[in-house]
């Protein structure tokens, strides 16, 4: 990324989790990392060029840690980062609101390295919480400079920058004033209490604050009510996801059209190119098509999910669900924060599996890792809300009824991680105990507009892109599959014969297996294929309305039990590759990572099984 | 001035808090939280039964479950 990574400076950005240290790494580099109101949120390690505010350096933003004693993987890795010796500075991040807790952290890194550059954001929150910080008389306690920012306003970073530059000039056996020396060394033992007392004692010094009502109070009293709080868990859930297939409908339909009319003009240039004949064919009835197929399918309930969920996150309500959720989770031997894994696998299960570093224990951490792929991703979600809308939006609930069932399929999906979770707990753990804190930010107003921008620009638009980059080449080798023909017919419909047995049991049949198994390098594919594997004739009609989608699969024998038992296998079935390849990567161990790909895939068969044989028997 | 495990408060009622058994693994961790030997803490929100509730301590809003917090002793403000 650097070519000059020898001249370069290079700067790390440490300090504990959710003081706004991604905020800072993307205001200094321009960049557009990934930040929300929790805990954890960075799990990897971003860097990054910052060439602005009188600087050119690198900077590697750190995951937050309480501390730097190796106790989780992530403390570990910014351990490991601070000792290497790398770093020319390390810009400690704090929270001006909670001075005492980051002090802790910034004496501890004071005690590896006397290259330490401290930053304390949040001061303005701070002082509308009645507390003044003293910096002046703080840098000369600490003898390393202190600076106040305002990461998200972008204020107090040239004097960071000026700083950090001032620092790296030191030599690391070059003494700080000896005095201050003295003191710190007198005040700090390696010791946590010790360190966090003489933390306290600092802050006494530099801190006055008068007694003031914590600012979130009020509204926690409803959020976290002990009765209504599940309920407006539920409640959110429910306008989030019925927004999501009210508001997707009409773009995705028009979306649809565009594309449709888009299909002449772009045959014709492919013609003004001379290719043959049978490349054109292949171009547009497989690759264009199929690209078609899935964006106009899945950008709309992207665009709409993605911001909305972003809003929850950034205003920092995620925690309170964890909050919530912890008492069902801890019966099964997990913990309240997996449900914040299981909310980043609602985006996408290889974010969700990464994201369980966030759980302390090892033991949390496997367990979610294996259960991530039970939340449907996004490349899910637009197939359970199309054959939703199709077969159970009739009636006069409409819509609503639609919803409901989404809702109620997360709610299953909830029900099984915890049941599979459960099991794992008992079979591979024997119970085991493990501690569980959960820190409840107070609540931030988001930048309503710039979080919207930014989560269409990066994540609904680089999901979508990376749908289309596999939906192509896809489509060509669907599209070869389903024309070239042996004997009895094509390959494709060769293979949906010798799968029909097998899906029969389980209520589908060969063509919807033959798609999930297809669909293996990315689940946004599985309803495209499964209509090219029903049209049969090598190329995929076109899909302009919901009510053709409908006519196509009632045609091809759907009943109410197909449509329950896709539902199902939608859900829980193998995880895509780019999950599993994650998975490998995160619990370190092929074991594990079949057993991850087992798990949800003998769920769905046998529910489907389970769902077929009471519609058999009810018939 | 009675002194009490930490999850035995009730609901709003606040201490301050005397030791943290060390004996837990839990405990360093409770430490860099805040759970110092005399800062105060305030209970604030728990579920129906209590299993988890979360804590005010130095500024911040920290949950813990029972069990976890049952390792602060805490002396009850008047």
């Amino acid at each position: 990324m650097c070519g000059c990574s020898v001249m370069c400076e290079l700067y790390l950005l440490a300090g504990q989790p959710n003081v706004g240290k991604s905020t800072l790494f993307n205001a200094l580099t321009g960049m557009h990392q990934h930040t929300g109101n929790w805990i954890g949120k960075t799990v990897a390690t971003a860097k990054g060029r910052c060439r602005r505010y009188g600087a050119d350096c690198m900077l590697l933003d750190l995951p937050g840690t309480y501390s730097l004693d190796a106790r989780s993987n992530e403390e570990q890795c910014a351990r490991t980062q601070i000792l290497s010796g790398d770093a020319n500075a390390v810009i400690v991040v704090c929270d001006a609101c909670t001075p005492q807790r980051s002090l802790t952290f910034v004496l501890q890194v004071l005690e590896i390295t006397s290259r330490v550059v401290v930053a304390f954001n949040f001061a303005d929150a701070a002082a509308k919480r009645g507390m003044h910080l003293d910096f002046d008389h703080l840098q000369t306690l600490l003898g390393v400079p202190v600076v106040a920012v305002h990461a998200r306003k972008k204020q107090g970073l040239e004097q960071l920058m000026q700083c950090a530059k001032t620092v790296s000039a030191r030599q690391e056996a070059d003494p700080r004033a000896a005095a201050q020396m003295h003191l710190v060394a007198s005040l700090t033992g390696t010791a946590p209490l010790s360190r966090a007392l003489a933390a306290r004692e600092i802050v006494a010094k530099v801190c006055t604050y008068a007694p003031m009502t914590h600012g979130s109070a009020h509204a926690d009293h409803w959020i976290l009510h002990r009765r209504w709080g599940k309920l407006l868990l539920l409640v959110l859930l429910g306008i989030v996801l019925m927004v999501t297939i009210f508001a997707a409908n009409y773009p995705s339909e028009a979306l649809a059209r565009l594309f449709f009319t888009m299909q002449t003009p772009f045959t014709t240039l492919l013609r003004m190119l001379h290719l043959p004949p049978a490349v054109i064919h292949a171009l547009v009835q497989g690759v264009y098509r199929t690209v078609a197929w899935v964006l106009s399918v899945m950008l709309p309930p992207m665009a709409i999910f993605f911001p909305a969920f972003s809003l929850l996150e950034d205003c920092g309500y995620l925690p309170r669900a964890a909050f919530l959720l912890d008492r069902p989770f801890a019966r099964c031997g997990s913990c309240g924060k997996q449900a914040l894994t299981m909310c980043m696998g609602l985006g996408c299960n290889a974010a969700g599996v990464m994201g369980c570093r966030i759980l302390d224990s090892d033991k949390q951490r496997r367990m979610a890792i294996a259960t991530n792929a039970l939340v449907p991703c996004n490349g899910r979600f637009p197939m359970l809300i199309a054959v939703l809308t199709v077969f159970f939006s009739g009636g006069f609930l409409g819509a609503f009824g639609a919803a409901a069932m989404l809702c109620g399929c997360i709610l299953l999906s909830l029900g099984v991680t915890l049941l599979s979770s459960a099991f794992l707990d008992r079979t591979f753990f024997h119970c085991e105990k493990t501690a569980f804190t959960l820190e409840l930010p107070p609540y931030r107003r988001p930048p309503v507009l710039r979080v919207i921008v930014r989560s269409f620009a990066d994540r609904t638009l680089r999901v979508a892109g990376r749908a289309a980059a596999v939906a192509a080449p896809a489509g060509l080798v669907l599209y070869l599959l389903s024309n070239l023909r042996t004997g009895e017919g094509t390959v494709l419909s060769l293979c949906t014969r010798a799968l029909d047995p097998i899906a029969r049991c389980i209520g589908l049949d060969g063509v919807l297996l033959a798609a999930f198994l297809l669909a293996f390098p990315a689940n946004e594919i599985v309803l495209p294929v499964a209509l090219l594997g029903y049209a049969g004739g090598g190329t995929l009609s076109e899909m302009t309305s919901y009510a053709a989608l409908h006519e196509i699969l009632v045609q091809n024998g759907w009943t109410q039990e197909t449509a329950i038992c896709f539902l199902l296998f939608a859900l829980f079935h193998w995880p895509c590759s780019t999950t599993v390849l994650t998975i490998k990567k995160e619990a370190g161990s092929i074991g594990w990572t079949v057993l991850s790909v087992l798990l949800p895939t003998c769920i769905g068969i046998a529910l489907c099984g389970l769902v077929h044989l009471v519609f058999r028997i009810l018939s | 001035m009675r002194e009490k495990l930490l999850p035995q408060l009730s609901m709003g009622q606040g201490g301050k808090v005397l030791d943290v058994s060390a004996n837990s693994d839990i405990s360093e961790r409770l430490i860099e939280l805040g759970f110092l030997p005399g800062n105060h803490v305030k209970k604030l929100y728990g579920d129906r039964t209590e299993s988890i509730c979360a804590y005010r301590i130095a500024q911040s809003c920290i949950a813990l479950r029972r069990e976890d917090a049952a390792c602060v002793r805490v002396q009850c403000d008047v």
